[in-house]
Order: C-alpha cells, then sequence, then structure tokens
C-alpha cells in the first residue's frame, strides 16, 4: 500500500509539473523569435535544444537531490513523520500561494518579476546559437524553483526510499512531466498554429489551469498525510 | 509620430509579422497601412504615451491582421 501510494505521490507531482508554466511560455516565445529570425527548419533544429535544456536540468537537479536522499538514509531514517509534516506544510502552502500570486491579473504573466519577463524576452530575441538556446532551456527552469523545489525533495525522497533500482526507472519517467508539455507545443507550432493562438488558448484556460495546479498541491500535501498512516 | 518611434515600430511588427509567418509583401502593406493611420491618429496629440500609442496601434492593426494586432498587445504578458 505504501508503494502504492508513493507511486501515487510521484505521478501527482509529475501532472503538477506538468502544468506549470514559465517553461512552455518560453518555449513558445523562442519558437516565435527563431521562426522570425530563420528558416522554419532552423527553427525546429533549435527549439529541440530549448527542450535538452529543460529536461537536463530536471534529470541532474533530481538525480542530486536523489542521491543526498540515499546518503543521508543510511544516517537517517527517512520515514520520519516531522520531515512529512513539514513538506506537506510547505505544499499546502504552495497550493495558496499558487492561487494568489502563481498568475498575474494582465494576461497569462506569472509571478516573476517584470524585469526577469524582460530579461527572458530579450533572451529569446537575441539567443542564435544552439549552446545559447540550451542554456535558455536551464534558465526557463530556475525561477519556478519556488514551486518546483518542493516537488523533486519530495520525488527524491520517494525514489530513495523505493530504492536506486527504481530511481533508475522514476527519474526518467519524471523527465517526461517537463518534456512532454514542451513537445506538445512544439507539436502545436509545427501543425502550423502560431503565437496568438497558442496564446488565446492559454488565456481562456487560465482558470483551469491555476485551479489544477491549486488542486494538485493540496493533493499532494493530503496524500504524504495519509502515507504517514501506512 | 518621431522618425525613431516609428522606425523602431516597424521592426517590432516585421519581427512578429515573421514569426506568425505572415507573408512579407501582405506584411508589409498591413504594417504601412496601420503607420499611416496612426500618425493620422496622433496628429490631434502633442503629448502621448507608450501605453497610449500601443492602444492606437492596436486599434488600427486589428483591422488588417487580428493575430498580429493581439500578439503585438500581449507580447510582454505571456511569460
Amino acid at each position: 500500500m505504501s508503494v502504492l501510494l508513493s507511486v501515487i505521490i510521484i505521478l501527482v507531482a509529475m501532472l503538477i509539473q506538468a502544468f506549470l508554466q514559465l517553461s512552455p511560455s518560453a518555449f513558445a516565445i523562442l519558437y516565435h523569435s527563431a521562426i522570425a529570425k530563420n528558416s522554419f527548419k532552423k527553427a525546429k533544429k533549435l527549439s529541440i535544444k530549448f527542450i535538452l535544456g529543460a529536461g537536463f536540468f530536471t534529470i541532474t537537479l533530481l538525480s542530486i537531490i536523489s542521491f543526498i536522499f540515499y546518503v543521508i538514509s543510511n544516517f537517517v531514517d527517512l520515514k520520519s513523520p516531522i520531515f512529512d509534516w513539514v513538506l506537506a506544510g510547505i505544499l499546502l502552502t504552495e497550493s495558496i500561494l499558487n492561487l494568489l500570486f502563481y498568475f498575474k491579473k494582465t494576461g497569462t504573466a506569472l509571478f516573476i518579476s517584470r524585469k526577469t519577463s524582460e530579461k527572458f524576452l530579450l533572451r529569446a530575441d537575441k539567443s542564435k546559437k544552439g549552446s545559447d538556446i540550451f542554456r535558455f532551456g536551464i534558465s526557463s527552469c530556475i525561477p519556478e524553483l519556488l514551486f518546483t523545489l518542493p516537488l523533486y525533495i519530495l520525488v527524491a525522497k520517494k525514489i530513495a526510499e523505493l530504492g536506486i533500482l527504481n530511481g533508475c526507472f522514476l527519474i526518467p519517467i519524471y523527465l517526461l512531466a517537463v518534456v512532454l508539455p514542451l513537445f506538445c507545443v512544439y507539436i502545436y507550432f509545427y501543425s502550423g498554429h502560431n503565437l496568438a493562438e497558442f496564446q488565446r488558448s492559454r488565456t481562456k484556460h487560465k482558470k483551469l489551469i491555476r485551479s489544477i495546479l491549486f488542486l494538485g498541491f493540496l493533493i499532494l500535501s493530503a496524500l504524504i498525510i495519509i502515507n504517514l498512516e501506512f | 509620430m518621431d522618425e525613431k518611434t516609428q522606425k523602431s515600430l516597424e521592426k517590432t511588427l516585421k519581427f512578429h509579422a515573421s514569426g506568425l509567418r505572415i507573408p512579407e509583401g501582405a506584411a508589409k502593406d498591413f504594417i504601412d497601412c496601420t503607420i499611416k493611420n496612426v500618425n493620422k491618429a496622433l496628429k490631434s496629440k502633442t503629448l502621448i504615451t507608450k501605453k497610449d500609442l500601443d492602444r492606437i496601434v492596436y486599434k488600427e492593426l486589428k483591422k488588417y491582421s487580428a493575430d498580429l494586432a493581439y500578439v503585438y498587445i500581449n507580447y510582454d504578458k505571456i511569460i
């Protein structure tokens, strides 16, 4: 039962990660800029580098945190309730923060400062080489660590509890939560849609995205508490 | 509109039109007509803020291309 709950917790964390908006919106802006300045074929090639960057960041961070938990597990009992209660509290706070602050009032502008978002727009405009775009993919994940770091810590803890062999499968599976939304945006643009249509659909579903994120964090914190009982 | 602002506006609109894959010729026509209309609308005004200018450009651009106008006005609200 505990193993099943751990897997469910990881899946819910993946769902939340998939609905976070910073990387997909940065990717959409980049794709738009890439098409404006290059041929369609080159834009496709460059945008793959962004996805690789975001994936690299996720897999690296998750692996490092999982390894740290694995080492700690030799000295401390990972199933200690205090840590789980703290994590549940953090996720509950995140759910409220998400409801109040994730999206700003105008459009789908996110919680990051205007200066940071202007830097992102400038970077999307100025990035020409594949290496720039790869680094842009990495840096698009960093501001959102406020919301994703508790998820990584939680998933890493569960992976350490389930064993390092299971971790070799679970970490790439978790990577799908980051990479799949970017691929969906890629396919959306590849199939002929443009930034205006993409942005209109995001604005239309803003409330739904916010609700899913709020409920996701709430359910996750509830699952951690339920897991304590088993 | 002064020359510098006009050139900057043209460059921005060309960039977005290219990103939206609007054919070059059509985009040039939209942009030229929009700038002409915006200049007409600004004739009576002595002082204008960037937001006012954006609003006027959006209003004129919408007549030719809804997508281009939408991206122009919402570009900084995507992230």
